[in-house]
């Protein structure tokens, strides 16, 4: 069996038999990584915490035919800043969520790595404003696999270029007077939210932190992303229902 | 391909965790070969396991008395309750020998991932169990995994404004293992819950 050595962000961990765990991965290379870490769940396991989900490790896997298995794990970062509280691992399950379900095996998926890692550094010292890092996570991971929602010109007609304040979910961007009645389902939008949406979308790490917007508006353009994502995901994100807890 | 009786048994047997179509055959035969009496005294012990046991009315034990040996003892201390993820953590911790107050079992952990939230553990049957003064400390004994630990954050935001303390196992350093082995959030924890000796 050839050994291969990657980086990778583990996303999520599934129980199998006894003692072991199939560990779900992103890597810039090769996409998503399904492997099996072998007696992780016993104390004495070699691997002990460093295969957690969140957990940003250098790894050595054995190919397999159908799921490889973890050799060697050491961690680069752990992020046991949005492991220990509660808030930051709310929002930080969203993106795991999204990366894991955007993410195919054996696929370059460079952008929604280092996507996902940014955001993942910028979460752990983000002590507000975490629902707004969420949109912006949604809205560019959204971007990276083809769904930029479209607030230049008329999301339904493409033709007008000023749109209105009502957001379609379904045409993926915002409509004009016009196209009012071709999406009854649309999302209304404050005035605030719309004028800060360009912002939101266009944000980087380095940035997103200087964005001037009220809590109110923050987590409606999260409510607007987090539809949008799932619309596009074809089914709802388990992990936002629990972001009141 | 079998005869009804034993292809009947094979896909019975197959339903259970870690058992596939090869080992399920393996066991129907093994079956047959037995004594009636052997087969006989296996079908009992599952229609009697079905039938008896249920769950403990208060800690959600698994039982066959009207209330779990944990709970129905006058002996123990009314005034800790330990919260595991399983009933069958209880047992792990019994085996410790060190502790001896009552227990409360939650069903599972939270998981954002997978959708689990509070609504779908025992978390209100827990706090009823707090509304006399009695309970004066919960032990949070949830794996020590991303799941356990965002429960016990969980309860410990909800338990603690009612004047309870919550306290959450140790995490740290197996016996017996290597030092060169720990990975750092595992040795981090045991030198920030490090002890006087």
């Amino acid at each position: 069996m050839p050994l291969y050595k990657t980086k990778g962000i583990a996303l999520n961990t599934y129980k199998l038999g006894e003692a072991d765990k199939i560990i779900v991965l992103i890597s810039p290379e090769r996409g998503k990584i399904r492997a099996v870490a072998k007696g992780v769940r016993k104390t004495k396991s070699k691997f002990g915490s460093r295969l957690e989900p969140f957990t940003f490790i250098d790894l050595m896997l054995y190919e397999g035919k159908n799921l490889d298995i973890v050799n060697q794990a050491e961690i680069i970062d752990s992020f046991k800043e949005i492991r220990a509280d509660l808030n930051k691992l709310k929002y930080g399950s969203v993106m795991l969520e999204l990366a894991d379900k955007v993410s195919q095996e054996n696929e370059d998926s460079r952008q929604v790595f280092l996507l996902l890692l940014n955001a993942l550094k910028e979460l752990k010292t983000s002590d507000e404003k975490q629902a707004l890092l969420l949109a912006i996570f949604e809205l560019k991971l959204m971007s990276v696999i083809g769904f930029s929602p479209h607030i230049d010109q008329c999301a339904a007609c493409g033709v007008n270029t000023k749109p209105g304040n009502l957001f379609s979910i379904k045409y993926g961007g915002l409509l004009c007077a016009g196209c009012i009645d071709r999406d009854p389902a649309a999302i209304p939008l404050s005035n605030e939210s719309l004028n800060r949406l360009p912002e939101v979308i266009k944000a980087t790490s380095h940035s997103w932190k200087d964005l001037d917007i009220s809590e109110k508006s923050e987590n409606d353009i999260l409510k607007l992303a987090d539809a949008f994502a799932a619309y596009h995901m074809d089914r709802p994100i388990k992990s936002s229902k629990l972001l009141n807890i | 391909m079998y005869a009804t009786p034993v292809s009947n048994l094979i896909d019975e047997l197959s339903k259970m965790p870690g058992i596939g179509p090869k080992s399920a055959q393996r066991l129907a035969f093994y079956l047959l070969k037995a004594s009636q009496e052997d087969a006989q005294k296996l079908a009992e012990a599952i229609v009697h396991l079905k039938e008896t046991v249920k769950f403990c009315p208060v800690c959600y034990n698994v039982t066959d008395e009207p209330e779990c040996e944990f709970c129905a003892d006058t002996h123990r201390d009314d005034t800790i309750i330990c919260v595991v993820e399983e009933a069958n953590d209880i047992v792990s911790m019994e085996k410790t020998g060190e502790y001896r107050g009552r227990y409360h079992v939650l069903g599972g952990a939270i998981s954002p991932i997978d959708g689990i939230g509070p609504d779908d553990l025992r978390i209100k049957e827990l706090l009823k169990r707090l509304e006399g003064d009695e309970v004066a400390e919960i032990i949070v004994a949830t794996n020590p995994n991303i799941e356990g630990e965002a429960t016990g954050m969980y309860l410990a935001k909800l338990i603690k404004p009612l004047g309870v303390t919550v306290t959450r196992l140790a995490s740290g350093l197996p016996i017996g293992g290597d030092l060169e082995y720990a990975d750092e959030v595992t040795l981090g924890s045991a030198l920030k819950g490090r002890r006087e000796i």
